[in-house]
């Protein structure tokens, strides 16, 4: 984890929008596939895997899987019909696989936020589009300010009596009042606060934490060379009317290389601590 | 040298005809240490916003301001409102960057300055996980790398601790001994900082009503309504008459008493409660399964008609062991009784309904409305019986404002009368005195002894000893999650020996039971005859 | 709360078991056709696709539905029943034919009035954003929708697929 967390925010930066891309983009099944395992296993080797996750995406495979054949009725093979409208084979499969693309990209976006840290990503931007930076910046720092006084005006809401078991959106709408009205008055005094800092000066100067170093254009070379592969050798898959036949093609590999890379770094970290462990 | 000079300075607030300020005259030498006080709105905020130009008011100003340095820093009162990252260390690059200093500049400054102020086991962290002690130092911190040659603080201790605030003045002190840059702090609790500032400016209305050092400006307020404000040596001295120098510290005050007086004791009464109001026992709670348990066996009981205060430290869980009451949070084992029912088998706000009441730490969270009479509104529908509270607790003047104008007493008055609205047989009350001055402190403790008086049994969570000290009959300590040595008030402070009251520690071993500064008073006027 | 979810789902298992849900044979076995004596002749064709082969959608390419001579159909004589809309007559040769077909009843259609999408996996869009079906009678292009068109003793009906409308109109 800490060997990815050397690498500069830029390149894993250009390295996420990458897989991101090829995956929503190259709407093929077995792309699909390798992405999610992948994933999957670079979540589990940075102890981010919870249960509920994997609960929330089964219900959402589940939802997306019934409600296509209901929507869509292209495809060949009828399995059965309802209302007169023909629930095919092929609207469930192209479901399946869309559903799975979801789920892939919510656990690629979950191993990007543990890996770049919010505040690697708000330096990726802080040269190029400040003010941006600066919203982001915020924004970060408001959200968990926002929770921890929706709890304490919940709690104070209720212990008011106002908190009806029968009027609880009534209550909810309240309590969400009450919390924005004190975001707004605390964000009057973080502006004066900021302008006491100098912030309407003119010039400001950028705070970078990393520099470019030699392994970090490696990373870059190596994921732009096997996205550029992936693209060329890519393979188009239909699922309308009939599946196409998939046969074997360079983009699979060359995806697989691309994706397992953080997954590799990490255990390659893990094998030399512990090698040098061993021989303490 | 002088870095600050004022002369005929006149402002007052757009739309507003009275002056805010209105100071002939008042100048600050490079080095000082200049202390601010007066009551709530005598201005001192307003002036030390107009010393800093990009956070100067709007309105009508005239007069001369003259600064003999662009170095300002400026630190407020809430610590949460002005942290701007999400974690610290860019905290304190975002001055540095609005400076145009280079990266590498900026990383020395941050190494360099919280190293000093001893804070740089908190540069990785997260601002949200920190305290509110902490907090306040990242801030002091973030505007010290600047470099200041000025420093202003508006009541930078008023959302603290006691332990904190102490730990906070302790390095102005150091900052402007050490350092060299001059502080002019507005302050509401005078004991940490009365002795030790070079200057004490009183303001009134606007204007500087006096000027000097301590002991001068202790006698000048002699028969002032802040003299309240004033710590407890001080004010036992000024009830005294001596003619000696006003004694700035507890042992200075103690060795004016014992040259002065001979041992003697208090004789206090003993109000007897019976019943029951609350009872409490054996609770055991931690807020998730894996974590530490934060109460540990708490047994006490709250008898009808009684108040009492619940002290402890930052963290020991006094405000958990409200939520409990309040039931807010479950224990996961033992048993609460209110008048006898057990809490659990209570309906739900059944139980906030002419029962249980609590006030909870910073009451922002209990106004919604556009202004304080629609807040009141919300409990209670009869328009007549707010007007009649809001007079007997003197906020009539405040109805038609927005709550969020309010200042922090007054906030505290007002949301302590939208609970009042419920009629509650049982408060609870959660650092009442947080931010609120000593004239208004006064006031919620004249208030409180009304309500106890018509049978409303009160409990009050603080870190403040002094209040606690003015209004309990019994108090208690929680640490380490049991609630010990509950005992009457007297007794509780004078066996303390430094968790207890000025004026209990300044007539250690010279007269026994006087915990407060008016009981010492009345055992030296008996002794002087 | 767990009762409400127990009626939920009784419900919806019932609901689902009385309406709407048949096996494949079964649909097919529906809607025989009542002998009459008006007779109409259907034809399904897509020859316009042949002719603008480049056009179509890869996925169509590959999957081989485009019949070479261009029809699905051609030249079957169907009886028509009284008040039989051209709408009607397709559905009934569709099924008998074992042709996939995929349209809008005209009260599922926003233009009140069927409309089909698509006949034998070949749908509207796939040879151009300005391809469908459309259907002529006796040689001439509809004016009105096919449910609203009834059909009469000896009619030609001639469902197309062409790859771009606006020419079509041009040439009228």
């Amino acid at each position: 984890m800490r060997e990815l967390k050397k690498i500069h925010p830029a390149v894993l930066g250009v390295y996420f929008v990458c897989v991101l891309g090829i995956l929503m983009f190259l709407n093929n099944p077995v792309i699909i596939l390798t992405s999610l395992f992948s994933g999957a296993l670079l979540i589990f080797l940075l102890k981010r895997f919870e249960l509920k996750s994997l609960v929330f995406s089964l219900v959402l495979l589940l939802l997306i899987c019934i409600s296509n054949p209901i929507v869509s009725h292209k495809g060949i093979t009828p399995l059965f019909y309802f209302n007169s409208k023909p629930i095919t084979f092929e609207s469930l499969i192209y479901g399946l696989f869309f559903a799975l693309m979801l789920i892939a990209v919510i656990v690629w976006c979950k191993a990007l936020n543990s890996v770049i840290g919010s505040d690697s990503f708000i330096y990726l931007f802080s040269k190029v589009l400040p003010k941006t930076a600066l919203i982001l910046k915020l924004s970060l720092r408001f959200i968990p300010l926002f929770k921890e006084q929706y709890h304490k005006t919940k709690n104070s809401v209720k212990v008011l009596g106002l908190y009806n078991g029968n009027k609880k959106i009534k209550s909810e709408i309240r309590v969400i009042n009450s919390v924005i009205a004190f975001m707004v008055e605390n964000s009057i005094e973080t502006a004066r606060s900021m302008n006491a800092r100098g912030y309407n000066n003119k010039n400001h100067s950028r705070y970078q934490i990393k520099k470019f170093e030699l392994s970090d254009f490696c990373f870059l070379a190596l994921t732009v060379v096997l996205s550029v592969f992936t693209v060329v050798f890519k393979k188009e898959f239909y699922f309308y009317p009939k599946f196409s036949t998939i046969n074997f093609s360079a983009c699979y590999i060359t995806f697989f290389a691309l994706s397992i890379i953080p997954a590799l770094i990490i255990l390659r970290g893990e094998l030399k601590w512990k090698f040098l462990i061993s021989k303490i | 040298m002088e870095i600050l000079n004022i002369k005929n300075l006149s402002f007052s607030y757009p739309e507003r005809e009275e002056k805010a300020i209105d100071i002939s005259e008042f100048s600050v030498k490079k080095g000082d240490f200049v202390l601010l006080c007066g009551k709530s709105g005598c201005g001192k905020t307003t002036l030390l916003k107009l010393l800093k130009k990009e956070i100067s008011p709007f309105g009508t100003l005239s007069g001369k301001i003259e600064l003999n340095t662009k170095n300002i820093g400026f630190v407020f009162q809430n610590p949460d409102e002005q942290i701007v990252s999400e974690n610290v260390n860019s905290e304190f690059a975002f001055g540095l960057e609005n400076l145009n200093i280079s990266t590498e500049e900026i990383s020395l400054r941050i190494a360099e300055t919280s190293s000093y102020l001893g804070i740089s086991y908190l540069i990785n962290k997260k601002t949200d996980e920190l305290s509110g002690g902490e907090k306040q130092l990242v801030n002091l911190g973030a505007v010290l790398a600047m470099r200041p040659e000025l420093l202003l603080l508006d009541e930078p201790t008023a959302f603290l601790d006691p332990i904190s605030a102490k730990k906070f003045i302790d390095l102005l002190l150091r900052i402007n001994r050490e350092l060299g840059i001059t502080v002019i702090i507005a302050e509401h609790s005078l004991n940490e900082i009365f002795a030790f500032a070079s200057k004490v400016c009183f303001m009134e209305e606007g204007k500087v009503s006096c000027y000097d050092t301590p002991q001068a400006v202790a006698k000048i307020l002699k028969n002032n309504e802040f003299e309240r404000a004033l710590p407890s040596s001080v004010r036992i001295f000024n009830a005294l008459n001596l003619k000696e120098e006003a004694p700035l510290y507890v042992s200075k005050a103690r060795e004016m008493i014992e040259n002065n007086f001979k041992a003697d004791k208090f004789e206090f009464e003993t109000n007897s409660f019976e019943k029951n109001a609350l009872c409490v026992k054996n609770i055991w709670f931690r807020y998730e399964k894996k974590s530490a348990d934060v109460l540990k066996g708490v047994n006490f009981q709250l008898k009808q008609g009684e108040i009492l205060s619940i002290l402890g430290s930052n963290g020991s869980g006094k405000t958990t062991l409200l939520n409990v009451l309040s039931r807010i949070c479950e224990p996961y084992s033992g048993k609460i009784t209110v008048f006898g029912k057990n809490i659990k088998k209570i309906n739900g706000n059944s139980l906030y309904q002419n029962n249980l009441s609590y006030l909870v730490q910073n009451p922002v969270s209990v106004f919604v409305k556009q202004t304080v009479f629609d807040d009141f509104k919300e409990i209670e529908k009869d328009e007549k019986v707010i007007k009649e509270f809001a007079e007997k607790f003197g906020v009539s003047h405040l109805l038609k404002c927005n709550p969020f104008d309010l200042s922090g007493g007054e906030m505290q008055k007002c949301a302590l009368i939208k609970v009042l609205f419920k009629r509650p047989k049982i408060l609870l009350l959660d650092e009442p005195t947080k931010s609120l001055d000593a004239v208004f402190e006064n006031e919620l403790s004249i208030i409180l002894k009304q309500i106890k008086d018509k049978g409303t049994s009160i409990i009050v969570v603080t870190h403040n000893v002094e209040f606690a000290a003015e209004i309990s009959d019994r108090c208690g300590l929680l640490f380490n999650g049991v609630l010990s040595a509950i005992c009457e008030k007297h007794k509780f402070f004078s066996q303390n020996q430094y968790y207890t009251t000025a004026s209990s520690r300044i007539t250690t071993g010279v007269f026994e039971n006087t915990v407060l500064q008016r009981e010492v008073v009345a055992v030296c006027q008996k002794q002087k005859g | 709360m767990k009762k409400t979810v127990i009626l939920v789902f009784l419900m919806i298992f019932t609901l689902s078991s009385c309406t709407g849900f048949e096996s494949v044979k079964e649909y097919n076995k529906r809607n025989t056709t009542k002998k009459s004596n008006i007779t109409a002749t259907v034809s399904i064709d897509c020859k316009d696709v042949i002719k603008n082969i480049e056009t179509l959608d890869n996925s169509v390419k590959k999957s081989g539905i485009i019949p070479d001579n261009g029809y699905f159909l051609k030249d079957y004589k169907a009886s028509v029943s009284k008040n039989e809309t051209a709408y009607s007559l397709i559905l009934k040769v569709t099924k008998s034919n074992n042709i996939q077909i995929d349209c809008l009843s005209p009260e599922e259609s926003s233009y009140n009035t069927a409309y089909v999408k698509s006949i034998g996996n070949l749908y509207e869009k796939d040879c151009g954003k300005n391809s469908g079906w459309i259907f002529f009678v006796n040689g001439k292009s509809s004016q009105v929708g096919c449910s609203d068109y009834y059909v009469k003793n000896n009619d030609v009906i001639e469902f197309t697929y062409i790859c771009d409308i606006n020419k079509l109109y041009k040439k009228e």
